[in-house]
């Protein structure tokens, strides 16, 4: 058994640096750069533009444990990460079962056609959509009006419930593929075994479906959680003023207020919230990818 | 325990009918194969059987109780699928659990019972196995327990054995077989292998294109088929076909005049009814003479030549020329002189042993 593996590893041994070299390289270039520079930012007293002088300082990441101000904002970005991801799971979910067990052939490829449709348009365009679709008398009121003119105006533009759509909407798709990725995998005949020892839906759901799947919803819910906690453009176009968050005033410090030191140490200290977070999961992580 | 039956029972897929009017009874506590090629529907009529798929004709009972509204969870049947279908990721002991889990079985209960079936599959020691650890037989085992633990009213099983190699194949169906004594539940299996129907079972039941073709115990189907698909399914059967209207019922027996002009004798007056007659024999039935020799009075006699024999340890198996068809005669190893490939011999049998059956 040994012996085998041996031999195996040896081929893939020389073949490992080709295979990954050109991808580390790339990741090197374009991540850990641009985020050194970012990290000397952060310990700086100024903006080192115009000739101002800057000195050394950790006042920046001071800033945001003497200000209540920045702890709610990332508590209040932290909970529309969660309840953003929580939304895709339970949209997504259903969504990828049919896919990947209930449709198939031309239907399926249809289907798959629309869940990636918000891929082939441009965020921002997506967006200003949204904010047409939801203003005040904006096509979703007209459209319930139509139906319950009792109803009158939503005003759903400009709110928290108008973040969440329009963040949805963006990382659902990125829920679904995953999650189908991994239900697909499951064979049918463990849904069929499980339902012959008298395992109704829900039991099959949770004893067999969503352990087998917990791969790709982890996956999925990383992919959803951490931009969002990070997004501005959804929370400013479409929550107007109860659209700050702390992605929202990073972005301020580098194009409105020209603080990069704090914008650049707010994003470290966001980074490290997301790692304490990713960090607690861990154990739940772990045991899906094995 | 219960008998299960199956009452006219059709299935169609698009304009393919997988199942056409199948009637068949399953006495309660018997072990049944069901036999038949790959694509005759035997899995089809599990599914049914189960649950998962409904006749659009028919009905089925199961203990006597109706059981076209009741959903494959609350049918209490269990089922061994052909790829164990065993819950990755649960340990073995949690997979013989589950039934009981669902059911919400007092948790010592569960202890007790799930210890008990794996003393009968003889697994113990490995309850914190996951599947993926598990040899292609033990895995038998488990899925064997799974579908037993909750004891089921019928068990079923879908060619369970076929993705072992023979020598294990070989012990797990004298293990099947011990275990469906012990616990008596009726017992459905689906199997191609002819050979795992006739050494399993009570009672066979013989599926060609959707169609029951005839169901009885191995050795009367063996004995006497109903059809020439059955007689070649089910063992190796020599088929001679007759003359049309050549077939003379008479007072000791009958007459059959075959295509190739030779008369022979059998003794079976069950097919009257058909002018278009095919006879069959089976290989181990006939016995070969050199053609100078006389047979005894009153056989069965064909000229042929033999074209090889096959020497297979304990058996020969002689391959003959007759006419232009090839026959098989099987002779035991019992060191009689061989006889030389292209010499001439007569093929001997008794009237008796000739089948006769509907074309
Ligand atoms: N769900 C289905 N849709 C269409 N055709 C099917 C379906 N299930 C089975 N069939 C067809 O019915 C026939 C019998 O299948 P099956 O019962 O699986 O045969 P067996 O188990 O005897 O090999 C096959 O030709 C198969 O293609
Ligand atoms: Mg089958």
């Amino acid at each position: 058994m040994s012996d085998k593996a041996d031999i195996q590893r040896r081929p893939v041994n020389r073949a490992l640096p080709v295979l990954l070299g050109p991808a580390y390289l790339w990741l090197a270039v374009t991540v850990f750069l641009p985020l050194s520079a970012m990290v000397y930012f952060s310990f700086l007293s100024e903006t080192p533009i115009g000739g101002r002088e800057a000195v050394w300082t950790l006042s920046n990441y001071g800033e945001f444990f003497d200000k209540a101000f920045y702890r709610t904002l990332m508590w209040r970005s932290f909970r529309l990460g969660a309840e953003v991801t929580l939304l895709c799971f339970l949209f997504g979910f259903p969504c990828a079962y049919v896919l990947a067990k209930m449709v198939k052939g031309r239907w399926r490829e249809a289907l798959f056609l629309l869940v990636i449709l918000p891929f082939w348009s441009n965020a921002l365009v997506r967006i200003f959509s949204w904010t047409m679709v939801l203003r005040g008398n904006g096509v979703l009121e007209r459209l319930v009006n139509v139906f319950l003119p009792d109803v009158g105006s939503l005003n759903l533009m400009f709110t928290y419930p108008a973040i969440l759509i329009g963040l949805v909407h963006s990382y659902l798709p990125y829920m679904i593929l995953t999650c189908y990725i991994s239900i697909q995998a499951i064979d049918d005949d463990l849904i069929e075994a499980a339902r012959s020892m008298g395992a109704g839906r829900f039991t099959v759901f949770r004893r067999i479906l969503l352990p087998l799947a917990l791969p790709g919803i982890m996956a999925g819910s990383i992919l959803t959680f951490v931009p969002v906690i990070g997004s501005f453009m959804e929370p400013r176009l479409l929550g107007g003023r109860n659209g700050t968050f702390i992605g929202t005033v990073i972005e301020d410090q580098f194009t409105a207020v020209f603080n990069w030191p704090l914008g650049a140490a707010l994003s470290f200290i966001m980074l490290g919230f997301v790692l304490i977070v990713l960090l607690l999961a861990a154990p739940m992580i772990r045991r899906a990818s094995t | 325990m219960a008998a299960i039956s199956v009452n006219g029972v059709s299935r169609q897929f698009g304009s393919f009918r997988a199942l056409d009017n199948v009637s068949i009874d399953f006495a309660d506590g018997g072990f049944y194969a069901l036999l038949g090629p790959s694509g005759s529907g035997k899995t089809t009529l599990l599914r049914v059987i189960a649950g998962f798929d409904f006749p659009d004709t028919g009905t089925i009972t199961i203990g006597g109780e109706s059981v076209e509204s009741i959903p494959v969870e609350k049918r209490e049947v269990g089922l061994m699928f052909q790829n164990y279908a065993l819950f990755p990721h649960m340990t073995v002991y949690d997979n013989i659990a589950f039934a009981l889990t669902v059911r919400h079985t007092a948790r010592a209960e569960i202890r007790s019972r799930v210890h008990e079936v794996l003393e009968l599959v003889r697994l113990q020691g490995l309850e914190s196995r996951k599947p993926a650890e598990l040899s292609g037989g033990q895995k038998q085992r488990v899925a064997l327990a799974r579908a037993i633990v909750f004891r089921p009213r019928v068990l079923l099983l879908d060619e369970p054995l076929s993705a072992l190699d023979k020598s294990l194949r070989l012990e797990m169906q004298v293990e099947l077989k011990r275990i469906q004594r012990e616990v008596g539940i009726t017992t459905l299996l689906v199997t191609h292998d002819q050979e795992e129907a006739l050494t399993l079972s009570d009672r066979i039941g013989i599926l060609n294109h959707g169609v029951l073709v005839q169901q009885g115990a191995p050795l009367d189907i063996y004995e006497h088929p109903a059809t020439p698909f059955a007689a070649t399914f089910l063992g190796d059967a020599n088929l001679l076909s007759a003359q049309t209207g050549s077939f003379l019922p008479g007072a000791g027996g009958c007459s059959v005049r075959l295509q190739s002009g030779s008369t022979i004798q059998c003794d079976n007056p069950d097919v009257l009814d058909s002018r278009d007659i095919v006879c069959a024999v089976r290989p181990e039935k006939m016995h070969l003479l050199r053609s100078d020799e006389t047979p005894e009075p009153g056989m069965n006699t064909l000229s042929a030549t033999v074209v090889r024999h096959i020497f297979a340890g304990s058996s020969l198996s002689y391959e003959l020329a007759w006419h232009d068809t090839t026959l098989r005669v099987f002779a035991q190893n019992n060191g009689a002189p061989l006889f030389a490939e292209g010499s001439p011999v007569t093929i001997v049998w008794h009237p008796s042993h000739t089948i006769v059956m509907n074309a």
